[in-house]
């Protein structure tokens, strides 16, 4: 319980006290009750995750996808001391000791769109057994302090501004995380640069730690990934996919509009700006027990709130927007918006919805026509800008909306030839 | 009845009789519409909005945001089609719409927008007015309408109606105007190149009632 709680409750304790003392018992008790949920609901604290998705070197078209850390999500790699031409390695894996050389990792990722102030970010890893001889060692954790990118090499590797340490060894099997909120605060508040963390090993005789990198396919969930613990923005939604729920769906673009097959145009303009946050939907989806949603796929809310706009224009299709504070504003609080669905909306304007409620069908209507996809944006004042402290903190389905990234499976030449990530819907099933 | 209930009861009727005098005087809903003036002169830091593609110009203050309605417009916001300016955390303020042609729509949206934008501009506002008293939207049924006014925008003969809870757009949907009765003004307005606008703003509202007094055809 935190200081801050703790004094907010002594406080409605207070308050009961003097009420007793002035034998108005049942009102203050009810003020009491009241106190008490305020206070709780003002200090509630919510845990959302977000896992980076791995990034292709190459777009569609065979050109070079540019690398830089706003576009890619992250940077993972082992840097080695002798073997492996001493450059930054990006396989499946991160690893840290060395058998008389040093094995080191890197990893830098990007601050857009996370969560400005949360109370807590941990980063964690999934460690496994490296089936050799070698036995395991601790590790220190730290912080970067010179700049670096994807061609580092072991003589002009930065030095560490400050570690933490020594941490036990991984347990193969098990997951491995670091608290680093102190500093995810100064890289997000400019005070210090974000040059990224690095993991290096207290002993080198045969000793190596084992973890799976962003680039690990056999299990994604196996990847790295950030647990973010905060205080809600005031009158935000409990968000769940717009669509519905007991099946995974294929994710065709992004928060930021770079989506990992680089096709034109890139970063995609409708991602961006005050649509940043913003994602694009595939009809394609795996149910949990087998089969799929075929035919005319609902387009669900992902929230309650009252149904500010059903309107057709050339640019959106048929859309419809919800007004999650209810108030018919959205220069206030936060809605969602649903573009492209087909002729038969379901909802009309004024009317309120549930969460999960039927607004309409997934199509095809207005510019540009990509083909069948729902876009879904989320706004705060109606901005969907990467600026709005707000939207930072959103969460659906668990995930912190910057968690929604494309991911491409990639040909033998580093080509990017379809988009293979899905993300899971607990939202009504229909 | 004791003397003190006959008091406090004569206090409620003359509060309401001042009330509905009020409500009359700044023309509220079902009055005819009137495009208020404001004698406050425009704050000098504001921004200038112009829209160089329809020819118009409207100034906003600086903490207000200007963007499309629909954010797949796909065109830069001076060129837009239907604006809307916003204050975050407070709202709304002003929109104009430019009625072009549907190029993607299905056949009976493009007839339908077709035919109104060749009406003479008296019969396109009133038109667009009829919409709103045709509209059968279940969650609108106290909507109230104003009559059609004829009124003098920056020497340009317009029209404009008075309008709460939803705007409907016929075939093409609508949108809400808010839940708490808010009165909003609908002004109609040819630009130079005869295309008609429709300029939306909420009455009674300082903000907005500045910025249409800023509104300019070029």
């Amino acid at each position: 319980m935190s200081r801050k709680l703790v004094q907010s409750y002594a406080l409605c304790i207070g308050s009961s006290f003097i009420g007793r003392l002035y034998k108005m018992k049942a009102a203050l008790s009810v003020a009491f009750l009241f106190c008490l949920l305020v206070v709780t609901q003002a200090d509630a604290q919510t845990t959302a995750y977000y896992q980076l998705t791995p990034f292709p070197l190459k777009k569609s078209d065979g050109s070079a996808m540019p690398q830089d850390l706003e576009k890619i999500h992250l940077w993972d790699g082992w840097l080695p001391s002798y073997y492996y031409g001493q450059t930054l390695q990006r396989d499946d894996k991160l690893q840290m000791g060395g058998w008389g050389d040093v094995y080191e990792t890197y990893i830098k990722f990007d601050l857009n769109g996370l969560p400005a102030n949360p109370s807590a970010v941990t980063i964690w890893f999934k460690a496994y057994n490296r089936g050799d001889s070698s036995t395991t060692t601790p590790l220190a954790f730290c912080k970067v302090g010179g700049s670096w990118n994807l061609s580092l090499t072991w003589s002009a590797r930065p030095s560490f501004l400050t570690c933490a340490g020594w941490f036990d060894a991984p347990i193969a099997g098990g997951w491995w995380g670091v608290d680093f909120t102190p500093w995810y605060a100064e890289w997000k508040n400019g005070t210090v640069t974000n040059n990224g963390i690095a993991l290096s090993p207290e002993y080198n005789n045969n000793n190596f730690d084992v973890l799976r990198s962003s680039r690990y396919t056999t299990n994604d969930g196996d990847r790295p990934y950030l647990e973010f613990t905060f205080t809600q923005p005031s009158g935000m939604p409990s968000f769940k996919m717009p669509v519905p729920g007991g099946a995974k769906w294929l994710l065709t673009n992004e928060i930021g509009g770079y989506e990992c097959m680089g096709e034109s145009p890139w970063p995609d303009p409708y991602h961006q700006g005050s649509n940043y946050y913003a994602i694009d939907i595939s009809p394609t989806n795996v149910k949990d027990g087998g089969g799929s949603y075929t035919g005319n796929i609902p387009v669900i809310a992902a929230a309650g709130g009252y149904v500010k706009t059903v309107s057709y224009t050339d640019a959106n299709g048929y859309y419809v927007v919800i007004d999650h504070d209810g108030d018919g504003n959205l220069g206030t609080g936060f809605s969602t918006r649903y573009l492209h669905l087909q002729s038969n909306v379901v909802v009309v304007q004024n009317s309120t919805v549930a969460q999960g409620d039927l607004l309409g069908y997934m199509g095809n209507t207005g510019n540009p026509t990509t083909g069948t996809h729902l876009h879904f944006g989320i706004r705060y004042a109606d901005s969907g800008s990467s600026s709005v402290s707000q939207l930072s903190y959103v969460v659906m389905d668990g995930w912190l909306m910057k968690s929604f990234q494309t991911e491409c499976a990639v040909n033998s030449s580093g080509v990017p030839t379809s988009r293979i990530r899905y993300y899971h819907s607990t939202n009504r099933t229909y | 009845m004791n003397k003190k209930n006959k008091i406090v009861l004569s206090l409620i009727i003359l509060l309401g009789v001042i009330s509905l005098g009020l409500l009359a005087w700044h023309g509220g809903p079902g009055t005819n519409g009137v495009l208020l003036k404001s004698e406050v002169p425009q704050t000098q830091d504001w921004k200038t909005y112009q829209n160089v593609a329809h020819g118009y110009a409207v100034s906003y203050p600086e903490d207000a945001a200007v963007q499309p309605v629909a954010e797949m417009e796909g065109k830069p916001v001076e060129q837009s089609d239907d604006i809307i300016i916003e204050i975050p955390g407070v709202g709304e303020k002003f929109g104009a719409t430019i009625y072009l042609p549907f190029q993607n729509a299905p056949k009976a949206l493009t007839e339908e927008r077709n035919k109104l934008i060749m009406l003479p501009l008296f019969q396109f506002a009133e038109s667009i007015r009829q919409m709103q008293l045709d509209d059968t939207n279940p969650y609108t049924k106290n909507k109230k309408v104003g009559g059609l006014n004829e009124i003098d925008l920056e020497g340009q003969k317009a029209y404009s109606f008075t309008l709460t809870k939803s705007f409907s757009q016929g075939l093409a949907g609508g949108y809400s105007l808010g839940k708490e009765g808010t009165v909003f003004n609908f002004v109609f307005v040819e630009n130079k190149s005869g295309e008609k606008i429709m300029i939306h703003y909420p009455l009674n509202d300082d903000v907005a009632e500045r910025m249409i007094d800023s509104f300019e055809l070029q």
